[in-house]
Order: C-alpha cells, then sequence, then structure tokens
C-alpha cells in the first residue's frame, strides 16, 4: 500500500512539473509565410527621383548601396541594400516603426552578429548599423536577418539569410531575405514595390541589383 | 571574531558548492560537473564581453581594430554557442551522466541571449536547444546505469524511478514546445529544423526502452493474491 501511495505522489509531482514546464515555454512566432505573392503597388512619389536612372554613387541619394567593414586602408563594402523603407516618421521614430513590425513577427532586435558601417552623406562619415533584427539570437541551424540604417528619413535596409552556423555563417541568399521583408510588411499593411529602384549593386549568389521599396502611408 | 564568522560562512558555501556539485541530476563525478559549470560561466562572460562591445561607442581612430576585435569575438561566440548547443550536451551526457545539467548546456546560451534581447519568443534557436537538451538527459540516464552496471545492458541497473520520471518530463515539455513550433513555422524553417528530427529518434528509443523495462518489471513483482 505505501509503495502504492509513493507512487501515486510520484506521479502526481511529476504531472504537475510537466504542466508547469509547459506553461513556461514561449510561443513560437507568428511568422508570415513569405512563398504567397505580394500585390505589387506603384513606387510611392518620395522616391520618383530615383526610379529613373540607376544609383550608382553612395552620394547620389540617401539611400546605401553597399554596407561596409573597416579595413587598414579603408573600407571594403560587404553586403548590398536590397530594401528601401519610408517610414511616416523621421529619424529614429521612423526606424523604430519598421523595426516593430519585425518585432510582431518575433524577430530578436540586435542579435549575435558583426558591425558594420553606412555612408552618410549628409554628414560625411561611416556611420555604425543603427537597428538590426533577425529570426534567432545566434542562428545556430539558419536565420533571416537585417541591418538598417536611416539617412534623411529614408530607412536602408540589408536583408539576407544566413546559413547554418558550422562553425560560421555564410551567405546563401540576399533574394530569400528580401522575399521574407516583402512578405512581412505587405502582410502588415505596407505598401510594397518590388524591384522599384535600380541600386546597380548585383552580387553573387543571387542578388540582381535592384531594391524593393515599401512605405508606410496607406 | 569577525574572521572567525567569515570563515565560518566561507566553509558553509563550500560545503553547499560541493553539495550541488555531487547532485546526481547535475553529474557523477563532481570534478566534471564543476568543468561543465565553469565552461557555460566562460562562455557566458564571453556572451556578456561580446553585449557590451556591440553597445560601447566606436571612435574613428579606434574604428578598424574595435570592429575587428568585436566581429572575431562574435565569430567565436556563435562557434562556440553552436558547438554548445549540437555537441556539447550529448558529449557531456555521455562522460558525466546528470540529465538536468546536460539538458541545461543548450539552453543556457540561447536563455542568455534571449533574456538580454527582452526576447520570449519558441524561435528555430530554443527549438534546436530543446530537442538536444532533452536527447541529452537521455543519454544521461542511460550513461549513468551503464556505469553502474559496467556494461551496456542497462536494464541490469538498479535505475533510480525518481531520474526516469524526471527525464520523461523534460523530454515531454520539449516535445510539446517542438510539437507548437512545428505547427506554426513556415516551410523553409521546417527544413531547417528537419535535421534534427534524428536526435528524437535517440530520446525516442532511449525513455521507449526504458518504460518498456519499467513495465515489464512492474509486472513481475505484481502481487498475485496468492500466499
Amino acid at each position: 500500500m505505501g509503495t502504492r501511495r509513493a507512487f501515486l505522489r510520484k506521479a502526481g509531482l511529476s504531472a504537475v512539473g510537466t504542466v508547469a514546464g509547459i506553461t513556461l515555454l514561449p510561443s513560437p512566432p507568428d511568422a508570415t509565410d513569405p512563398t504567397g505573392t505580394v500585390e505589387a503597388a506603384e513606387p510611392p512619389s518620395a522616391v520618383a527621383e530615383w526610379t529613373d536612372e540607376p544609383i550608382t554613387d553612395e552620394d547620389d541619394a540617401p539611400i546605401g548601396r553597399y554596407h561596409y567593414e573597416p579595413t587598414g586602408d579603408g573600407f571594403r563594402a560587404t553586403a548590398l541594400f536590397n530594401v528601401v523603407v519610408l517610414p511616416e516618421a523621421d529619424g529614429d521614430r521612423g526606424l523604430e516603426t519598421v523595426m516593430s513590425v519585425l518585432e510582431v513577427e518575433g524577430w530578436i532586435r540586435s542579435p549575435e552578429e558583426y558591425t558594420r558601417f553606412a555612408w552618410d552623406r549628409q554628414t560625411e562619415s561611416y556611420v555604425r548599423q543603427q537597428a538590426t533584427a533577425a529570426q534567432a539570437y545566434y542562428g545556430v541551424n539558419g536565420r533571416r536577418h537585417v541591418r538598417c540604417w536611416s539617412f534623411e528619413g529614408v530607412v536602408s535596409m540589408q536583408a539576407h539569410e544566413d546559413s547554418a552556423a558550422r562553425p560560421t555563417h555564410g551567405v546563401p541568399s540576399y533574394q530569400r531575405g528580401r522575399d521574407t521583408i516583402e512578405a512581412i510588411f505587405d502582410g502588415a499593411g505596407w505598401r510594397v514595390s518590388p524591384d522599384a529602384i535600380d541600386l546597380a549593386n548585383a552580387k553573387e549568389p543571387d542578388h540582381d541589383g535592384v531594391a524593393t521599396v515599401i512605405a508606410e502611408d496607406p | 571574531m569577525s574572521t572567525e564568522t567569515d570563515s565560518h560562512r566561507s566553509l558553509e558555501v563550500r560545503a553547499a558548492v560541493s553539495a550541488v556539485l555531487r547532485h546526481p541530476l547535475l553529474g557523477l563525478e563532481p570534478r566534471r560537473t564543476a568543468l561543465a559549470g565553469a565552461y557555460l560561466l566562460g562562455l557566458i562572460a564571453m556572451f556578456l564581453a561580446s553585449y557590451v562591445g556591440a553597445r560601447v561607442p566606436i571612435s574613428d581612430s579606434l574604428r578598424t581594430p574595435l570592429t575587428s576585435g568585436l566581429d572575431t569575438l562574435s565569430l567565436l561566440v556563435i562557434a562556440l554557442v553552436t558547438a554548445t548547443m549540437l555537441l556539447a550536451p550529448l558529449c557531456y551526457a555521455v562522460w558525466n551522466g546528470g540529465p538536468l545539467l546536460s539538458f541545461g548546456l543548450p539552453l543556457t546560451p540561447v536563455a542568455v541571449g534571449d533574456i538580454m534581447a527582452g526576447a520570449y519568443v519558441l524561435d528555430l534557436d530554443l527549438a534546436v536547444a530543446l530537442t538536444v537538451g532533452a536527447s541529452a538527459a537521455a543519454l544521461a540516464l542511460l550513461a549513468t546505469d551503464v556505469r553502474q552496471v559496467g556494461s551496456v545492458r542497462f536494464w541490469r541497473a538498479d535505475t533510480h524511478e525518481d531520474r526516469l520520471v524526471f527525464v520523461t518530463a523534460i523530454a515531454t515539455v520539449a516535445a510539446v514546445g517542438i510539437g507548437r513550433f512545428v505547427g506554426t513555422a513556415p516551410s523553409y524553417v521546417l527544413e531547417w529544423y528537419a535535421p534534427m528530427g534524428v536526435v528524437w529518434l535517440v530520446t525516442a528509443a532511449v525513455l521507449g526502452s526504458y518504460w518498456l523495462n519499467w513495465a515489464r518489471s512492474a509486472w513481475h513483482t505484481l502481487p498475485t493474491g496468492a500466499p
């Protein structure tokens, strides 16, 4: 009888523990599936002056073409910008609005990542990444990841896919990063215009040199 | 007087630490358990250095060396965390038993990262950590019994039922989490998770054979009613 009672007590305790553990588990993110089609909108008038000709210089527009890594004798371009976002608010507030859309998707702010710089034509200086987010803090089995800068009210976003860390990340795709961002902002009700601005920054493995424009205005 | 109190207190602390290190849920040999604990503390220290480094201002004059240093640190953190999440728990479980610490090893870096980022979400990193952690806990159970018997015939070991129940509870919590994760993740994330399916086979095989063994022995010891 005693062992039976002990057994029931043990079973009850472990059931309580299991339920407590399950309750403590966070929920998975409500992630947008990027395979659906995005309804393409006309590029907003705010970017009209940059949609006709390719942008071939960092000083042509407040839009970055590449982000850079400092080297012993200057800066080396590491990855290209492939998304341009126009939030309604300027500066930090606008940038935060953009990032909040990713937070709702369960993305993590400022994950473990390298430090990169982009050219600010107004201050004529290289500026460190202002806001970043990824689907996972380390991305051990892969993640999609963005770095953002806001210059003159325009957010330049570098979106890419990180491969699984074995032991470090590679970039198997820029396009899939861009597709994911398009789908997420489309789902959040922003206007998405794929292939709107030619940044003339095509790069292996799959970037065609053109950026998507995403605008907040309804 | 005060030095006496201090030395008394330090003895108490030492006794408490030693008692913790001897806890069978953490590991079989206190020295190895301590080593794993020190490794985790080192990893957290490295994480914090990288975290703070990403937030200190970088002056123009120090830009190149600081960036290169921070990038190296991030590279090391990601590489070490990857090893800590995929390999270390399984190796530790085989080497020193201890289902709780085996389960905690992959979860620690993920928890530290998510806490510092203010995130509370079952993302792919956490899904991987739960999967490997549950499997390592099951392996720790097996490793403890194999060592006790001195042969791979674990079923001859005098397994503590408590430990089996504990590991089963851990695996159940992990399985529920993964079930929810798999139910909502987009297909490309599932593809990234897919290789972890093999790890679940290990967990299921170990726990399945333990419970089968338990059911068999429970059947044999069932009171028949006859004198």
